[in-house]
């Protein structure tokens, strides 16, 4: 059973020099079960993430990749195989725990930004942090941080129906990152914004990672998947292509 | 227009069965509210509003006798009946009336009854027919004595006579007198007073064949106890008639300066509470309007809980109507259509509450209370209570139909047409605002009920001054048997040697008065060294006729003196018993015994106290300490005396020794209202009793409907609010940190609701202050109680949709629109 710790996650730092992946998927298929048809969603996905890398996950629409990002990012569990995270396993975790640290090690952008209309930027961005317990003066500069490293340390008061979408995801980005997770997943970030956004946030990830971040995205486009430094490519369910840029 | 409101009513009732979920719990709960209110307003409408069955009675006034400072009504007598009858001339017809109570014999069984005694022009004035035969006429109203005939009722007809079709001319006895019967009532009438059903009418000539050995009210111009109506005549105006009668009033004064005390007139309209006192009015018309306010708050719990529904609804119905306005509807249309939606729902909850409302005034009509208590409603379903019905369904339906049709007309055409989520927090709000009245309103209701439940609690530890454990009480009216007051005392002196002398009898007694029944007797007393208040002859004072034993009987104890004994008869020195508070009251710190009383006035004859009584409740439990006064009955004769019989446990074989001694003395004086002392004084908390049933079911059934608000509230928050709790879960929110959200969001509006029910109780709690003893109307824990049951239930209401909202798959949530 993994511990729940703060210390038994290695920092990317540590996992690099170690030379484990940060996540390690073995055979992980997934099965949705409708009436009596069985769809298969992922078929045997074999899947290193090594610290500090940018991995993009493409494919056309429904191959599974957002399936693949949710077993991820632990918001759901696959049917067969073994995911590790940091080394241990993650599996058979009950909901508290997979609650616990999809709050501490993973950091989420979503396409559709999912702000929480009522509440202002600053509370949105500290959502996550409430959930640890921490307190509050340094919720407050972790808020601040993170907002100040998107840029949008100005609009704090704002609420999510002010701000454009670019100015939304942003904030999105900004609430994943004030965890100081381990991973962050995007699906599909630029899904729901214009181009000059989209490059912006494009932009914007690859500063973090450039920062050290371990980046995972989702995505069905091939400019913004050339931002990764690693691509796989997958078609119904299966990994058919994986391709690096050079450094 | 009219084709298009029928548009709406057609799309209205196919949206009814479109969601038969939603209509049938909106349905039942309106059917409950709108039901409880057809209830109590049937009885209130038997009681208040239903008019009395006679012709024209707006023409019909009750004619009041008042006192110099226009107080108290004063009955007439019926030489004064005269005068005024014969002397107007603004009135068609004067008639006159009193109460008593016969007892009537037919086939061989004896049964007392109650009767209306009345002039001959009683029912001509009324201007009412009857079912069959014929009513008094004028020559039974000239000699007395003359013409024993009666008119019995309906249900004494149907009930004692099979509804014999040959009862016109059928000779009964009334008080062992042969009288006949020379009609039937109509069905419908039942006396002038709601409430009280005579179960026949005789003559005002045949008052003393009625009631034997009263006074003279037929000659006599001091002995008053009439009650006056009267038919004004067509175009004359009550102020007009006023007037008369006070001319009339003023010549009587000049003419009989004895007996005159310079009394006015007044007149008020004829109803069935005319013949009440004005504080007896004053107290129904506080009861039923405390009854009233417990149905109208459940009610409003009712229709606000349906209002919520209707607003979720709404919200589900944001594409539809975004579509009906793309395409050129207007604002106003749609909120009509909504409208009339609501209406139609309420107006079919009304139709339901209608069919309980048939069933459950039935079950109130299969209630008699019991023979202590003389209240007989008939709280049927009329044209009256069928148009509150509908009045209150529309009302309603319109009322707490405009919110959820306002909000639901009022759209962002762009995002409902995509159907985007709405993040219409403003619906929640509602919602909240909603529950926090519902809350508020039932803790009001409950509050009320848990007042009058705690009474009767409190009642039951409240020490009465006696013992009413193994007592037998029976009721017996010697001078509606023929006994004068020589062979009536022989007949009750006999009947308790026996009993005594009975096994299973421990002791027995006889009384005038039962404590905390519905009689009680009072006299104005002298009390020598004691000077009344200016104006008046002596100092009111309850008292009691009873026999030697009454206190053993009792278990009242005494606290100084002796009881009565067989030598304080007639012949012997007058002799009274006070309680404690009669003798502090009046010898304060003195002794009482040997101290003298009056009822005669200042020149006597006076009554030596003998004895002092330990203070008891002689009307009602939450009275306060009464100075009261006990005779003895060997000096103060009366024929109306109730046997009180304390036994050593077996109650049955004890009124079995009872009836034999009673029959084996006289068999043809009937033993009445036989029972146990307990279940006559639980008579006396039948207010209380009602109340805390009424508010008690009322209350449980508001909190029942406040409940599922609650929980739709809840719900509704967590459909609308599924993809903010699959964001919060995806960002590390556990279950219980979603389940504390949700669980926040639906008790804060009820915490505000307890709070403000707090406030609407400690502010209404006054109007209960006559119906609530024993307790403070704020009693705080009575508060605190109903306020923690409350927000308990309001907890499992929120915990059960708040628990599905923390099993919400954060995946689903997150696809969720």
């Amino acid at each position: 059973m993994l511990e729940m710790d703060d210390s038994i996650f290695s920092t990317a730092t540590d996992m690099a020099t170690t030379n484990i992946p940060l996540i390690r998927l073995e055979g992980i298929t997934k099965v949705f079960f409708t009436d009596e048809v069985e769809t298969h969603a992922l078929s045997g996905i074999h899947l290193d993430i090594n610290p500090g890398e940018y991995l993009s996950i493409a494919g056309p629409s429904g191959c599974g990749k957002s399936t693949l990002l949710s077993i991820l990012g632990l918001l759901d569990t696959a049917t067969g195989g073994s995911y590790l995270l940091n080394g241990e396993p993650v599996s058979t975790l009950n909901m508290g725990d997979r609650s616990r640290i999809r709050n501490k090690e993973i950091g989420f952008i979503f396409q559709a930004f999912n702000l929480i209309g009522d509440l202002t930027v600053r509370e949105n961005v500290e959502l996550p942090l409430t959930y640890r317990n921490m307190p509050a003066a340094e919720r407050k500069s972790r808020v601040e941080d993170s907002l100040e490293r998107v840029g949008m340390a100005h609009r704090m008061k704002h609420y999510p129906a002010q701000l454009s979408g670019g100015q939304q995801q942003r904030v999105a980005v900004a609430r994943a990152l004030a965890g100081n997770p381990s991973i962050l997943l995007a699906d599909e970030p630029t899904g729901n914004l214009d181009s000059n956004n989209g490059e912006s946030v494009m932009e914007l990830l690859r500063d973090l990672h450039r920062g050290g971040a371990t980046v995972c995205m989702v995505t069905h486009d091939p400019r913004f998947a050339r931002h990764a430094d690693r691509t796989i490519h997958i078609f119904d369910g299966r990994v058919v292509e994986e391709s690096s840029v050079a450094a | 227009m009219l084709h298009s409101i029928l548009q709406d009513i057609r799309f209205g009732a196919r949206m009814l069965v479109r969601k038969p979920g939603v209509t049938i719990v909106a349905v039942l709960a309106l059917a409950l509210g709108i039901g409880a209110n057809t209830t109590i307003f049937s009885a209130v409408n038997a009681i208040l509003f239903r008019p009395l069955p006679v012709r024209n009675q707006e023409g019909l006034v009750v004619i009041r006798k008042t006192e110099p400072d226009g107080t108290d009504p004063l009955p007439f007598s019926h030489p004064e009946y005269l005068d005024y009858r014969d002397g107007s001339v603004a009135f068609s017809g004067i008639a006159a009336w009193t109460g008593a109570s016969t007892s009537l014999m037919a086939d061989g069984e004896p049964e007392v009854v109650s009767a209306e005694i009345t002039s001959g022009n009683y029912f001509s004035t009324l201007g009412i027919s009857p079912a069959i035969g014929r009513f008094f006429g004028p020559t039974e109203d000239q000699v007395p004595g003359r013409d024993p005939v009666t008119v019995i009722s309906y249900p004494l007809w149907q009930h004692r006579f099979g509804g014999d079709p040959g009862i016109v001319g059928r000779r009964i006895e009334l008080n062992g007198a042969p009288f006949t019967v020379i009609g039937v009532a109509a069905r419908e009438f039942t006396g002038l007073t709601v409430g009280e059903a005579p179960a026949l009418w005789v003559p005002m000539m045949m008052y003393h064949q009625i009631a034997p050995g009263q006074n003279d009210i037929i000659g006599a111009r001091n002995v008053s106890g009439l009650m006056l109506f009267g038919r004004l005549k067509d175009g004359i105006s009550p102020e007009r008639a006023i007037a008369e009668m006070n001319g009339i009033a003023s010549g009587i004064g000049k003419k009989h300066p004895d007996n005159a005390r310079g009394e006015g007139i007044a007149l008020a309209p004829l109803d069935g509470l005319s013949s009440l006192s004005p504080g007896e009015r004053e107290n129904v018309r506080s009861f039923v309007a405390i009854m009233m306010a417990v149905a109208g708050l459940v009610l409003m719990i009712a229709c606000i809980n349906v209002a919520g529904m209707l607003l979720a609804r709404s919200a589900a119905r944001r594409h539809e109507m975004a579509i009906r306005l793309a395409i050129g509807a207007g604002r106003r249309r749609l909120v009509r259509q909504l409208l009339t939606e609501t209406t139609l729902l309420f107006l079919l909850g009304g139709g339901v509450a209608m069919l309980m409302a048939v069933w459950s005034t039935d079950l109130l009509r299969s209630f008699h209370p019991p023979p202590e208590v003389p209240i007989a409603i008939d709280p049927a379903i009329d044209l009256r209570v069928l148009g509150f019905t509908f009045a209150i369904s529309l009302i309603t339906g319109l009322l707490f139909g405009l919110t959820p049709a306002l909000r639901g007309s009022k759209t962002d055409l762009a995002d409902a047409l995509k159907e985007a989520p709405s993040g219409d927090s403003h619906r929640s709000r509602l919602r909240g605002i909603f529950v926090t009245a519902q809350v508020a309103l039932s803790l009001i209701l409950l509050i009320g009920a848990g007042l009058f439940l705690r009474t009767l609690q409190h009642a039951a530890s409240i020490d009465p001054g006696f013992d009413p454990d193994h007592v037998e009480l029976a009721v017996f009216d010697l001078s509606l048997h023929g006994y004068d007051e020589a062979r009536g005392a022989a007949l009750y002196g006999t009947l308790l040697e026996r009993l005594r002398a009975t096994p299973g009898v421990n002791s027995a007694a006889l009384a005038s008065i039962v404590p905390l029944g519905f009689s009680n007797a009072m006299m104005m007393l002298t009390v020598e060294g004691s000077t009344p208040r200016v104006g008046e002859d002596g100092f009111l004072t309850n008292f009691n006729i009873v026999t030697p034993g009454h206190f053993a009987t009792m278990r009242m104890p005494l606290v100084k003196g002796r009881d009565f004994s067989a030598e304080d008869r007639q012949g012997h020195p007058q002799v009274a018993i006070v309680n404690e508070t009669f003798a502090r009251t009046y010898w304060p710190g003195g002794n009482p015994i040997g101290r003298r009383i009056s009822m005669q006035g200042k020149e006597g004859p006076f009554m030596e106290v003998v004895g002092v009584a330990k203070d008891g409740k002689y009307k009602s439990l939450g009275e306060a300490s009464l100075p009261y006064l006990y005779l003895p009955f060997g000096q103060n004769y009366t024929p109306s005396m109730t046997l009180q019989v304390r036994t050593s446990g077996d109650e049955a074989a004890a009124l079995t020794a009872i009836r034999g001694q009673v029959h084996k003395l006289d068999p043809n004086i009937p033993l009445l209202n036989p029972m146990p002392l307990s279940r006559y004084i639980a008579s006396a908390l039948l207010p209380q009793r009602i109340a805390a049933w009424v508010a008690g079911t009322f209350g449980v059934l508001g909190l029942l409907l406040t409940a599922v608000g609650i929980y739709g509230m809840v719900s509704y928050a967590v459909i609308q609010r599924t993809r903010e709790i699959g964001i919060r879960m995806a960002l590390g929110a556990g279950r219980n940190a979603v389940m504390g959200m949700m669980m926040r969001q639906g008790f804060v509006p009820v915490a505000l609701g307890v709070a403000l029910g707090l406030i609407g109780a400690f502010a209404s709690a006054p109007l209960l202050a006559s119906f609530v003893f024993g307790i403070s109307t704020f009693d705080p824990l009575t508060y605190l109680l109903v306020a923690l049951a409350l927000m308990l239930v309001a907890l499992v209401a929120c915990y059960i949709p708040a628990r599905r909202a923390s099993n919400v798959d954060p995946i689903a949530a997150l696809k969720y629109e």
